[in-house]
């Protein structure tokens, strides 16, 4: 971007080339009305001053405004908070397009704490709305003798946490609470929620090595591995393993599973929102909304996990949660 | 036979709790005077001498934490929380303000049975040692023998055993095993139990104890 000084004299271009030329114009007439040349040159070089201070005096009164102006603006992360830092300007235009631009930036403002106060009440809703319908779920869940009930109830249950867990991944202040958190405990908790399902498609679990601790949320990381327990199910896996391994900095915890496996065409794209990929598309029976390990992604990133998935010749899975162990969160965990 | 006092505000589900309670043996009694102040609701609550409660966490008047708080000030009697809440500092409160266990929504019946049968067990630990007809069966050890010979149990039959003997006599499904085996990390499949029953009967067998365990069609089995 040019500097302001030449952008402005670009603009007052036309007075810069008119009052001369009027100015020679008004000479030739003086000159035919025999006015004594001496007067000619006062006058002259009087308006000639007169001249070059009003432009200066504009111009330094805009180049202070917009320079600031500018500048403020770059520094600003966000931007629509730009006239709160600003002066008024003494000069009409600036002053007008001050004034323009606060009143939008108030309604601006208005206009964005209205939707997400709507957003917080909606994702409020939503949450007190899931717990509510959890509790018809168990109600049929403990009269139901049924395995097919039993495996659609699970199903019913697991998008109502998908939905629950989306809505805590956007909200960037959500409760979760870190503390040191068994593998092995969350692992036994998640084969007793789906072992039904389990025993309905003959899938053998195996774990190992899982007597380790992690600092993170419990639920989280609950819902993190069991939306992928749900699709290695969903994606034809007969023996699935956890199993974890403690490093010098990190803990890593992998779930390896003999199911269709990716694309290495797909791999890199399974995080994306909404992605469904072949298998998504072609694997018979199976409805993927591509929002299971989108999601996943988001609440490891929240917790600052790493996931990688990879699928070793295109068959099987394996999928691995790194925990670093941060002292960040040992101090926050004694604390 | 255990009482059990269930405070819930859903009447559906305390039926269904009722129900499933009453079926396993226990004597499930509705407590649910919401109208009462909390002070009032938890000596009401506990002139009924139950020996276990299960206590709904969000209640329509009272907090269940704080209803938890005020009944561990004059009473130590086992709690078990019920939440549909997935957030760790729920959890947190619940077992900091003094209960037992806690189960969250959707649970199984068998998983909430265990739960109860494992709190109750606290205070009165199941023998290790139990004779059994002319076999003594060692659950410590995880052995059984008769005069001559002794027997070791794997840890899946020794599982099974442990749940038949808790009610000799009585048919145990198939559906409450795997339970129980899940519930001790032993992920196995619907054939690994076919396959550990008749393990565990031919030990039975081999000490001269033929038909220990009998098996119901389509229901279960039973120690007799």
């Amino acid at each position: 971007m040019k500097s302001y000084a030449t952008r402005f004299l670009r603009d007052h271009l036309s007075a810069i080339v008119i009052v001369p030329i009027s100015f020679l114009v008004l000479d030739l007439f003086l000159i035919a009305f025999k006015i004594p040349l001496a007067l000619i040159i006062f006058i002259n070089l009087f308006f000639a001053v007169v001249f070059v201070v009003l432009t200066i005096t504009d111009y330094v009164r805009r180049a202070k405004f917009y320079h600031e102006l500018q500048q403020n603006f770059q520094q600003l992360q966000q931007k629509y908070l730009i006239t709160e830092i600003l002066e008024r300007p003494n000069f009409l235009d600036g002053q007008i397009l001050h004034d323009l631009l606060y009143e939008t930036d108030k309604s601006m403002r208005e206009e964005i704490t209205r939707n997400s106060a709507a957003l917080d009440d909606f994702c409020e809703y939503l949450e007190l709305w899931i717990h509510e319908a959890k509790t018809p779920i168990s109600t049929v869940a403990l009269l139901n003798h049924n395995p097919d009930i039993a495996t659609e109830l699970a199903a019913l249950d697991n998008y109502l946490e998908q939905i629950l867990y989306f809505a805590r991944s956007k909200n960037a202040d959500q409760d979760y609470l870190f503390k040191s958190v068994k593998l092995s405990q969350i692992v036994e908790r998640l084969a007793e929620r789906n072992r039904v399902i389990f025993q309905k498609h003959d899938i053998t679990l195996k774990t190992s090595g899982l007597d380790v601790a992690v600092d993170t949320d419990s639920k989280w990381l609950e819902f993190i591995v069991n939306q992928l327990l749900q699709n290695s199910v969903k994606y034809g896996a007969k023996n699935i393993t956890i199993c974890a391994a403690k490093h010098a900095h990190d803990t890593e915890l992998s779930i390896i599973d003999n199911g269709i496996g990716i694309s290495a065409k797909d791999l890199p794209r399974v995080f994306e929102k909404s992605f469904t990929g072949q298998n998504g598309r072609k694997y018979s029976g199976v409805h993927s909304t591509g929002m299971g390990l989108y999601i996943v992604k988001n609440l490891c990133d929240k917790l600052g996990h790493t996931i990688t998935i990879t699928s070793p010749n295109q068959s099987g899975t394996i999928v691995t949660i790194d925990f670093h162990d941060h002292d960040y969160y040992k101090n926050v965990i004694s604390a | 036979m255990s009482r059990i006092t269930i405070i819930e505000d859903d009447p559906a589900m305390r039926g269904a709790l009722s129900q499933i309670l009453s079926e396993a043996d226990f004597e499930p009694v509705c407590y649910n005077n919401f109208a009462l102040d909390a002070p009032h609701f938890v000596e009401e609550l506990l002139k009924s001498s139950p020996d276990l409660i299960l206590l709904d966490l969000h209640l329509p008047d009272h907090n269940g934490a704080i209803l938890l708080r005020l009944l561990r000030k004059t009473s130590q009697t086992p709690v078990i929380m019920i939440t549909s809440s997935n957030s760790e500092a729920d959890e947190m409160i619940a077992l900091d303000f003094g209960a037992d266990d806690y189960v969250t929504k959707p649970f199984n019946p068998q998983l909430l049975l265990l739960h109860i049968e494992a709190v109750l067990r606290r205070g009165n630990n199941q023998p290790s040692i139990v004779p059994f007809h002319h076999l003594t069966i060692n659950l410590l050890e995880g052995s059984i023998k008769n005069n001559t010979k002794t027997l070791e149990l794997t840890k899946n039959e020794m599982v099974i055993l442990r749940t038949l003997l808790k009610t000799p006599g009585k048919i145990i499904s198939r559906e409450t095993l795997m339970t129980e085996l899940w519930h001790n990390q032993e992920y196995i499949n619907d054939n690994a139990l076919t396959v550990n029953i008749s393990r565990l009967r031919s030990k039975f067998t081999k000490l001269g104890l033929e038909d220990a365990i009998a098996s119901r069609k389509g229901l279960g089995y039973i120690l007799q």
